[in-house]
């Protein structure tokens, strides 16, 4: 328990000033450029790196040359010598940090509600030979949204307008236009105005096709702001578990300064580079989406397992050397 | 049994690319006892280092055996039996002294109240207590040293290995140290320490082990080695005109008065008196309960 103590006490020393710094950031960025979505990243980004290097820098197993790095190897029992533990501290100092930034954050984002993404009973493409698809809507929703990949057409291109029908009532609001491809058209509903939406095509000929998140439903009502925005803030817990199962893999070869280095490149992977589904989750957040409802189960999972594999692998590597 | 037996050891750290491979221990016998305090000496590059980290259970050898307390010294049940203490400084350096011996008596298995009290004992023992919320890399290296030796007693470890526990230390830390060695051996520690200090070598240990290029030039103990047969006497406080007298008195006995000199003060009992804190001498009493 003692390590565990001390390595998130660490972690937090090192993490509260980053926190520090990412409101400073946020506060700022979005007083200046009045989008929220970029700064919401850099703010999760800080608390996370402080946190994931603090581990590096405090825990000497995590280098072979760290201070008394032989001495706490034998003195700790397991093959990872203490290493999963730091990770924990470390893991819990990010998560207070990103909790406490989760709170200064809601109100800068929408009510998280779900999404629903919306099948169409025929093949998903409006063209010359199909001008109607229609799709199942849920009940409660107050949205649709269309963002349609566009297609060439065979003549001139001539932006296609589509009337939208509730249960065969055409909407007040007359058609909507689309002239680029993933353009993003809000429509609002009224809430349990029916179950069946259907989309004509009345004029223009560009081809439609309305591929699995071109055509969302979106609810009424969702959980609280704050639950959205904390729920997005952990999942970049995830790029810190991936960077320090990484550091433990590599912990036998590395000198403390290349491993601090890893240790950035491997969240600046997972964050500038878009790998693992932290900045999607924030994205998605800013965006008003719920993430329990939204694909973003498997790329957590993904990002879960692949720091489960680098430590068994760490644990097997170790004990192949002791051997 | 002996607390350690060492029987035609050789390490042999492997080449790499075209470095050749390096011989660091040459077949190697030793044997210690509880209760022995044996130093091993050598120039540097000798094999003191690699020998006491074969003991410690970090270092593979490539022929012969090793046993600590009856067990392959690689064994994890030894890490609480066996205290090693390395040449250079503590880990966790960004933690306080006393949280850093915390955490080693967590991980010996002490109970946290049972820790923190021998904390407090070998703390104020060496002296840390005025610097025990400070980070440990604020140290300097005697203190860290102190830190260290004081991490390695914690546990009343059975065996004690200490490359160099003495180096860097002042006077009256070193004086510390040996007191507090000293009465591990009473209890019944075998402590095997390398160091460069003849003279602490020479008033602490009982055997001396002596290594050249990894074999062993000399091995025994210091009355052996030194011989005890004959007594030399020194006298202080000698009145000049008792000179004669005395000189006639020891030539009368088959002796030799080899030199007579002006008194004056050792250096060291002037240090000793210009110390702010001159060492207690009573060494932490801790007995074994709350250890796994």
């Amino acid at each position: 328990m003692r390590t565990l103590w001390f390595a998130c006490r660490q972690s937090l020393l090192w993490a509260l000033p980053a926190t520090a710094l990412a409101l400073a950031v946020l506060w700022i960025g979005v007083a200046t450029t009045g989008t929220g979505t970029p700064w919401l990243h850099v703010a999760a980004f800080l608390p996370v790196v402080a946190s994931s290097l603090s581990a590096v820098a405090f825990w000497p197993p995590f280098a072979t040359d760290a201070r008394g790095a032989e001495l706490v190897r034998r003195t700790t029992k397991g093959p990872l010598h203490g290493m999963p533990t730091a990770t924990l501290g470390a893991l819990l100092a990010a998560a207070a940090c990103l909790l406490l930034l989760a709170v200064a954050a809601s109100p800068l984002v929408p009510e998280p509600r779900a999404h629903h993404r919306l099948r169409a009973h025929e093949r998903p493409l409006l063209d010359d030979g199909r001008i109607e698809l229609s799709f199942a809507l849920p009940e409660d929703c107050v949205e649709l949204q269309l963002r349609p990949v566009v297609l060439m057409p065979r003549a001139a291109p001539e932006a296609t307008s589509l009337q939208i029908a509730i249960d065969g009532k055409e909407l007040a609001a007359g058609p909507v236009m689309i002239f680029g491809d993933r353009q993003l058209v809000r429509v609002p509903l009224e809430r349990g105005s029916g179950t069946t939406v259907a989309l004509r095509r009345i004029s223009g000929n560009l081809p439609l096709w309305f591929d699995a998140a071109a055509v969302l439903a979106v609810d009424g009502s969702g959980p609280p702001r704050l639950l959205g925005c904390a729920l997005a803030f952990s999942v970049w817990l995830l790029p810190l578990w991936v960077t320090l199962g990484t550091a433990m893999l590599l912990s036998r070869w590395l000198r403390q300064p290349m491993a601090l280095v890893v240790a950035g490149v491997a969240l600046v992977l997972q964050s500038l580079g878009q790998v693992g589904p932290a900045t999607a989750a924030v994205t998605l957040c800013a965006r008003g989406h719920w993430l329990l409802t939204e694909p973003i189960f498997w790329p957590c999972i993904t990002s879960l397992g692949a720091g489960v594999a680098a430590m068994i692998a760490a644990m097997a590597l170790r004990a192949e050397h002791r051997r | 049994m002996a607390a350690i037996s060492v029987r035609q050891l050789c390490v042999t750290f492997p080449g790499r690319w075209r470095k050749p491979a390096v011989q660091a221990l040459l077949p190697l016998d030793l044997e210690v006892q509880p209760g022995a305090i044996v130093g091993v000496l050598g120039q540097n590059g000798s094999g003191k280092t690699t020998l006491l980290r074969v003991l410690a259970g970090l270092q593979d050898w490539s022929a012969g055996t090793a046993t600590v307390l009856g067990r392959p010294p690689g064994d994890g049940i030894l890490v609480r039996r066996v205290a090693w203490q390395p040449d250079g400084p503590p880990p966790l350096a960004m933690l306080n002294g006393r949280e850093v011996l915390q955490w080693f008596g967590s991980q010996l298995g002490l109970e946290n109240d049972l820790a923190d009290a021998r904390v407090d004992e070998w703390l104020s023992y060496f002296e840390l207590q005025h610097a025990s919320r400070r980070a440990v890399r604020t140290y300097s290296s005697g203190m860290q040293r102190r830190l260290l030796l004081a991490a390695s007693l914690l546990g009343e470890p059975e065996v004690m290995l200490l490359d160099e526990p003495t180096s860097g230390l002042d006077p009256v830390g070193s004086e510390l140290a040996m007191a507090a060695l000293r009465q591990c051996a009473r209890k019944g520690a075998a402590i095997v320490m390398a160091s460069h200090h003849l003279l602490e070598v020479e008033q602490l240990c009982s055997d001396v082990l002596v290594l050249h290029e990894g074999r062993c030039a000399l091995r025994g103990t210091l009355d052996e080695l030194l011989g005890s047969g004959d007594r030399s006497l020194v006298v202080r406080g000698l009145a000049e005109d008792a000179l004669p007298a005395i000189r006639a008195a020891i030539t009368a006995h088959g002796g030799t008065l080899v030199r007579s000199e002006a008194q004056r003060q050792h250096l060291y009992a002037l240090y000793r008196q210009l110390a702010v804190r001159p060492p207690s001498g009573t060494v932490p009493a801790v007995d074994h309960r709350g250890a796994n």
